[in-house]
């Protein structure tokens, strides 16, 4: 059978939609005043009906609409091997379920109400389709789409609130609605759960609908990826739980602690698995794809169910990507790459990063990580300044010749296409709710302008296939409604009109999941005794007990070592940094302008064109792209945004708008001791209870002041450093004179008596703690043994406590005496 | 007036000295466009050519930065019309990442930096002005020009007035005056002031009778009859009866004073030419939003009057609102009620805003001037930024007590009861987690009915500024103000007990119970809460059924 035809005849809705006029299109408009957001929100609810009508009229029942050619699209029953377009499809009517709570809240009632009556009709049917899906992907559009309608249908106005005249409506759906998807949720969480059936508890990536494991030829089913292992977590427990049928939960629990116990030494898991033989078939993992919602799921999973084991899977991972993964992210980096890493030894492996790791700052705003999600973000930032998009992946390392480069303006984008996929108008969304800088506003704007011109086809949304020629798709996968479009209208309801943001949902701990689909759990939506048995009932396979129990005890966080007994050191305490950092979020409450009038962070900063400077070989307009930087396309450059929120921003020390010198020293990453025990290693702040601060070096005059780290043991520890030498600009700034460099290397005479006299190093970060700069590390003193031969030693003290390294003076690590 | 102009052969052989780069189309680019009159400047070349003119704009840049491709297609710009109008002034462009050492010799330590030159490499002043062309073009002719204009004729002066675009300075100097020597002295001064103020404003002196006699026809307002000491009078362009006359004695402090002042206008607009005169003002600023050029106009007549009334105390701009209405956040207003009306003492940052929900179609102008003069005396409560008050049936509906700015206080003043408040911010993960455990805490100890014994509070922290005993560096912070608790001394609130374990419910409530005032036990109010929840869902079960058997 060649797609569902008779459901095509079956039902067909009817389509109201009036007609977008893009011309309404304020260009260049930044004031985002209330009117001006009012206007832009509503041009992103047309750019939505304009999609959803769309499909409705030329895709629907199918799973999607072809946006340039308007024609249906579902799951290519000739090949099973083309994977790019099956593992989405499952001949489900994907696009519809996956944006069933996309119409409740761009607030389209009545396609709500035609939706869920042609569910209701066919829910007996739906999936029992002889195609073959992914698990993960069906799990997180279809099943996730099913979990998340639910539980707003059900419990959205279950609390004693006033209603708001506007949703009149939709409480009366919710009235009405009986729990349905739910059933459908079950009856396809069934189908997809039998892919976790294997002896290794580790699923297989793929299942046929209908026949479950049976018809799937065996190389669909040899490699999982960590996410989709993992991932159904959120999806699964929930539908457990609202079920009161825990095999869900129960197989998934099994899975997700059996991969996280095999976990590297660093705390690390690697992208592939092959379910069959029970190992894993790579050693590199990042932050992109088949990884990515691994990290992102342990944290939600953690926020939905309290969850104190998965909020540990989450903190040990971050930690360990911090130590190694994270190329800049110092005090003086204007950008944060996490880059591929083998998982044994922390050591790049790659040289690219990928698109899909752009929804990274949205977890970072989530988790509390919000500097650090400023820093990632604006490297994707500069990515769509260039390329009007981001490709699916992007080389950020000079692999190879310079000249290369210059042969080939686009050898660095690696892999071309951009589907209009979400993740960096979500990390925006994320940012902009965390900070309010309007620059946040800017993107979603400038991405507004180009849905509503580039990016629009006859028939919904077209996203790029080649960046490199311009080049487009003819596909709009189920996320542009979903998640591009939800996001950027959620972007823009800066005054919580939305329910979203407003007091209906504020109390219920909610949170996005991969598809941005809002989930939540509460004791309300707990099943009764008849809903309990109904499910189970209707379960027919293992009876599971529960879960209870599957959970390890958490991962160590080393006890660490006071300060030296010592009354000179009374006033001072540390403050593991971790531990803070993964107890709070960071705070962001905007600090009034002393002005009065709002400023965007990014011109306050006088690094904000240094990774235009630092990739220029890799940063090339393609050839179709207007040249120029000043017509909007390069966002932050964007005049009427500059002129209002640049007015009153200058930066420290000027009036005026510069762009200080991108440092020239050399920096690399020097490891200490065992890496393998770097996640026990204290890293603690330093903190005085008094404001005076006593004085407490030997010859140095150095104290102790806020802002510096006690690093009381010098193993497993991983720095980043820069080299000092004269004539260079270092990270401040400032130009390295002899002088500054003799006036520590002369002074210092150490233990062995071999000081290289040419430079010195600079800490910038240790085990992924940034340094500000002027601050300095503590440590204990230890003991040193000079090697016989007259070489340096690894680790060595000049008699006025400074560390030395090879020879090499540490300019800014002081041993405390005791 | 008289401008410098030299011939275009002289030109011509200036160009040929250096090198001019040939390339494509450079809109958006840093580099200046190679066709324009922008000179590129080599070490080799840069020393000859800063002293074989007299008068240099250089941009120090890197082709990367986005503040130098800004600044480059209206460099290029400036650059033509100058070439027309005033062959003399060049503009030229050192690519730093060319040539390193000429910007390190320089002290160039960020792009753009822009420097003018005199004549010699030494005579070099640090540019100050716009970064658009007419802006630039404006800024080097004057610097091209002697910092006090004298005029040659009386018709000269009128014309001179007439043109004027910015605020000016004119002194007159008497010539039947016999202080002869204070006179030179004066003359001096002025002209020591000029040429560090000219940015801000022109400056003329005028000393024959004829001058005098246009100044007094300019000047309806101005004593000029019987000149017996020198004058020094400042005006704006448009509202020469408001010509403002130094009244103290003369002295460089005096006059500087007196510029720093007048300068600015009674009721100007803030925008980027403006903005940095008002921000080194130190007097509070008081700003109208509008909407329309028409409600600008409507109160025009009335914010001239104020600004003159108030000069020296407060300074009043006018907002266009359509670009700046967002602004009204930052200063604890609410931009979607405009006109908008707000004072803002710029020394402690506290706001003093006009009550938007009193005045929904914006201030009238009595409005207006009983707010300042209330100001002025001090009588007014800064305007804090809040949620507005929860109503009491939200109150009652929510078991968690919402607190905002303006009844934070209030409530913990009340050190009967215990008070445990969580800050947060609705974005971040760890507050979403605990904001289900918090509403349970809530229902716990029933903290929304009026005899509760423990509150149960939070106050979303990203809306409302609240002052706290204890500084709020992260969220959720959880802070628990037990009762009969020991007074801080600066906020005037308890000492709050901070809690820092693991945020589940056993916790919470051991907490209550260990620190909490009066210990009150939440595991037994829990069990009791447990055992009648059953039975109560099922008595409104029953009298559902009840009525649905009525129907």
């Amino acid at each position: 059978m060649l797609f569902g035809i008779t459901y095509l005849l079956l039902y067909v809705f009817q389509v109201v939609f009036a007609e977008i006029r893009t011309e309404n299109y304020v260009k260049g408009g930044s004031a985002f005043t209330p009117s001006h957001i009012n206007h832009i929100k509503n041009q992103t609810r047309q750019l939505f009906k304009h999609a959803w009508s769309s499909y409705m009229e030329y895709g629907f029942p199918f799973d999607e609409v072809r946006p340039r050619s308007c024609e249906p699209y579902g799951p290519d029953y000739n090949d099973v091997f083309n994977i790019v377009r099956n593992d989405a499809m499952g001949n489900i009517s994907s696009t519809l379920l996956d944006n069933l709570d996309t119409l409740i809240i761009f607030g389209e009632w009545e396609e709500l109400e035609k939706a869920l009556t042609y569910l209701r009709k066919e829910k007996n049917r739906i999936f029992d389709k002889d195609t073959i899906v992914q698990v993960f992907e069906t799990t997180i559009r279809a099943l996730g789409g099913l979990l998340s309608s639910h539980v707003l249908l059900t419990d959205l106005f279950s609390q004693k609130r006033e209603i708001p005249a506007k949703f009149t409506k939709l409480k009366q759906i919710c009235d009405n609605y009986d729990g349905f998807l739910l059933e459908m949720a079950h009856d396809l969480g069934k189908r997809l759960v039998v892919a976790f059936d294997t002896k290794s508890n580790l699923p297989i990536p793929r299942v046929n609908l209908a026949t479950g494991w049976k018809k799937i030829p065996s190389q669909l089913k040899k490699e999982t990826c960590t996410s989709g292992a993992t991932s159904p977590i959120l999806e699964f427990s929930l539908l457990s739980r609202l079920t009161g049928d825990p095999q869900f939960e129960h197989l998934i629990q099994l899975t997700f602690s059996k991969l996280w116990t095999s976990r590297s030494a660093l705390n690390l898991l690697p992208m592939t698995i092959d379910p069959k033989k029970n190992l894993w078939l790579d050693s590199i993992t990042g932050i992109g794809a088949s990884v990515d919602s691994f990290y992102e799921y342990a944290a939600k999973h953690s926020i939905i169910f309290n969850d104190d084991y998965m909020w540990n899977v989450f903190s040990s991972s971050y930690k360990s990507l911090l130590s190694h993964s994270a190329q800049g992210g110092g005090n003086t980096d204007y950008e944060l790459i996490f880059s591929n890493i083998n998982v044994n030894d922390g050591l790049i492996a790659t040289s690219w990063i990928d698109s899909l790791g752009a929804f990274f700052p949205g977890l970072q705003v989530l988790t509390g990580q919000v500097k650090d999600a400023m820093k990632t973000h604006a490297t994707y930032l500069k990515l769509w300044d260039y390329f009007d998009s981001i490709p699916e992946r992007w080389e950020f390392i000079t692999v190879g010749k310079v000249s290369d480069y210059e042969d080939n303006q686009y050898k660095s984008i690696l892999l071309e296409w951009y589907p209009l996929r979400p993740e960096f108008i979500e990390s925006t969304y994320y940012l902009y709710r965390a900070t309010r800088d309007p620059m946040y506003l800017q993107i979603g704007s400038r991405i507004l302008e180009l849905l509503s011109t580039k990016y629009k086809a006859k028939c919904g949304f077209n996203g790029i296939q080649d960046i490199r020629s311009g080049e487009f798709q003819n596909r709009m996968e189920t996320f542009v409604m979903g998640e591009t479009l939800k996001y950027l209208y959620l972007l823009f309801d800066v005054d919580n009109d939305e329910f979203l943001h407003g007091d209906l949902m504020s109390e219920k701990g909610w949170v996005f999941s991969t598809e941005a689909h809002p989930m939540w759990f509460n004791k309300r939506l707990l099943p009764d005794e008849s809903t309990r048995s109904k499910y189970s009932s209707l379960s027919g396979k293992k009876k599971y007990t529960g879960t209870e129990g599957t959970h390890h005890s958490s991962p160590v966080t080393g006890t660490g070592y006071g300060l030296p007994k010592n009354k000179k050191y009374d006033n001072f305490f540390t403050k593991n940094h971790f531990k803070a950092r993964f107890s709070q979020c960071e705070t962001t409450a905007r600090q009034p302008e002393s002005s009065g009038l709002l400023a965007s962070s990014f011109y306050k900063s006088d690094n904000l064109f240094h990774f235009d400077h630092k990739f220029s070989k890799h940063l090339v307009r393609p050839h179709y792209l207007p040249q120029t930087h000043l017509d909007g396309s390069y966002i932050e450059l964007s005049k009427p945004f500059f002129d209002i929120y640049g007015l009153a921003a200058p930066q420290k020390g000027h009036h005026h708008f510069q762009s200080s010198r991108p440092p020239s020293t050399a920096s690399y990453d020097i490891i200490l001791g065992n890496v393998s025990e770097m996640d026990g290693a204290e890293i603690s702040e330093l903190y005085s209870t008094h404001n005076s601060h006593p004085i407490t070096n030997l010859h140095l005059n150095k104290t102790i002041t806020s802002g510096d780290l006690w690093v009381p043991d010098l193993s497993s520890l991983r720095f980043k450093v820069e080299k000092l030498t004269h004539g260079n600009i270092d990270t401040t700034n400032s130009l390295i004179d002899e002088s500054y460099i003799a006036s520590m290397t002369q002074r210092g005479i150490s233990n062995c008596c071999r000081i290289n006299e040419d430079e010195l190093l600079r800490i910038l970060k240790v085990n992924g703690v940034p340094l500000s700069p002027g601050a300095v590390i503590w440590t204990r003193t230890f003991s040193i043994q000079c090697p016989k031969d007259g070489s340096s030693p690894a680790l060595d003290i000049t008699d006025d406590g400074r560390l030395v390294i090879y020879g090499t003076i540490v300019e800014n690590m002081l041993v405390l005496p005791l | 007036m008289k401008f410098w102009q030299l011939s275009t052969q002289v030109l011509s052989v200036l160009l040929a000295a250096v090198t001019v780069s040939a390339g494509g189309p450079a809109n958006g680019e840093a580099t200046a466009d190679p066709n324009s009159a922008v000179v590129k400047l080599t070490a080799n070349e840069y020393k000859q050519f800063i002293e074989s003119n007299p008068y240099v704009l250089a941009e120090f840049f890197a082709p990367w930065c986005g503040y130098c491709k800004m600044l480059g297609p209206e460099f290029s710009k400036a650059a033509d019309k100058l070439n027309e109008s005033h062959p003399d002034i060049k503009l030229a462009q050192i690519d730093c990442t060319e040539e390193e050492e000429l910007c390190t010799e320089n002290g160039i330590r960020g792009y753009p930096t822009l420097k003018v030159f005199n004549g010699s490499p030494e005579k070099i002043e640090d540019y100050s002005g716009p970064r658009n062309a007419d802006g630039i073009v404006d800024y080097m002719i004057k610097q091209s020009m002697p910092p006090v204009s004298v005029p040659e004729s009386a018709s000269a002066f009128e014309k001179a007035l007439d043109s004027q675009t910015e605020p000016f300075i004119v002194q007159v100097l008497p010539a039947e005056y016999d202080g002869a020597k204070d006179k030179l002295k004066q003359n001096e001064t002025f002209s020591d002031i000029a040429a560090t103020e000219r940015k801000t404003l022109n400056f003329f002196s005028i000393s024959e009778q004829d001058q005098v006699d246009v100044l007094k026809s300019k000047f309806p307002n101005a004593k000029l009859k019987k000149i017996s000491a020198p004058k020094y009078f400042i005006a704006h362009p448009g509202a020469f009866a408001d010509a403002a006359e130094l009244t103290a004695k003369f002295s460089k402090e005096n006059l500087q004073e007196f510029i720093k002042t007048e300068v600015i206008p009674y009721f100007g607009d803030i925008n980027r030419d403006t903005y940095m005169l008002y921000m080194s003002s130190p007097l509070p600023l008081a700003y109208y939003f509008y909407n329309s050029t028409e409600q600008r106009k409507e109160m025009e007549a009335l914010f001239n009057k104020l600004g003159k009334k108030h000069r020296g105390k407060i300074n009043f701009v006018g907002l266009d609102a359509n670009m700046f209405g967002r602004h009204a956040e930052s200063l604890n207003m609410d931009p979607s009620v405009v006109p908008l009306f707000v004072i803002q003492n710029t020394k402690i940052n506290k706001k003093y805003g006009i009550d938007q929900k009193a005045h929904p179609s914006g201030p009238s102008g009595k409005a207006i001037e009983s707010h300042v003069n209330d100001f002025l005396k001090g009588k007014l409560e800064p305007t804090i930024k809040s949620e507005p008050l929860p109503t009491d049936e939200e109150k009652a509906s929510q078991s968690v007590l919402k607190l905002v700015a303006h009844n934070h206080e209030d409530v913990l003043k009340d050190t009967s009861k215990d008070v445990f408040v969580k800050y947060y911010a609705p974005w971040c993960g760890h507050c979403k987690r605990l904001a289900p455990i918090w509403e349970e805490l809530g229902e716990i100890f029933e903290s929304n009915k009026t005899d509760a014994s423990v509150v149960i509070a939070k106050v979303d922290h990203t809306l409302n500024d609240v002052t706290t005993p204890f500084d709020i560096a992260g969220y959720p912070t959880l802070l628990l103000y037990p009762a009969n608790g020991e007074i801080d001394e600066a906020t005037g609130l308890r000492k709050p007990v901070v809690y820092e374990l693991s945020r589940d419910l056993e916790n919470l409530i051991d907490f209550v119970k260990e620190k909490g005032g009066l210990k009150v036990d939440g595991h037994e109010l829990k069990k009791k809460l447990d055992e009648k929840k059953p039975s109560e869902d099922k008595k409104e079960e029953a009298k559902e059924k009840e009525n649905h058997d009525e129907l």
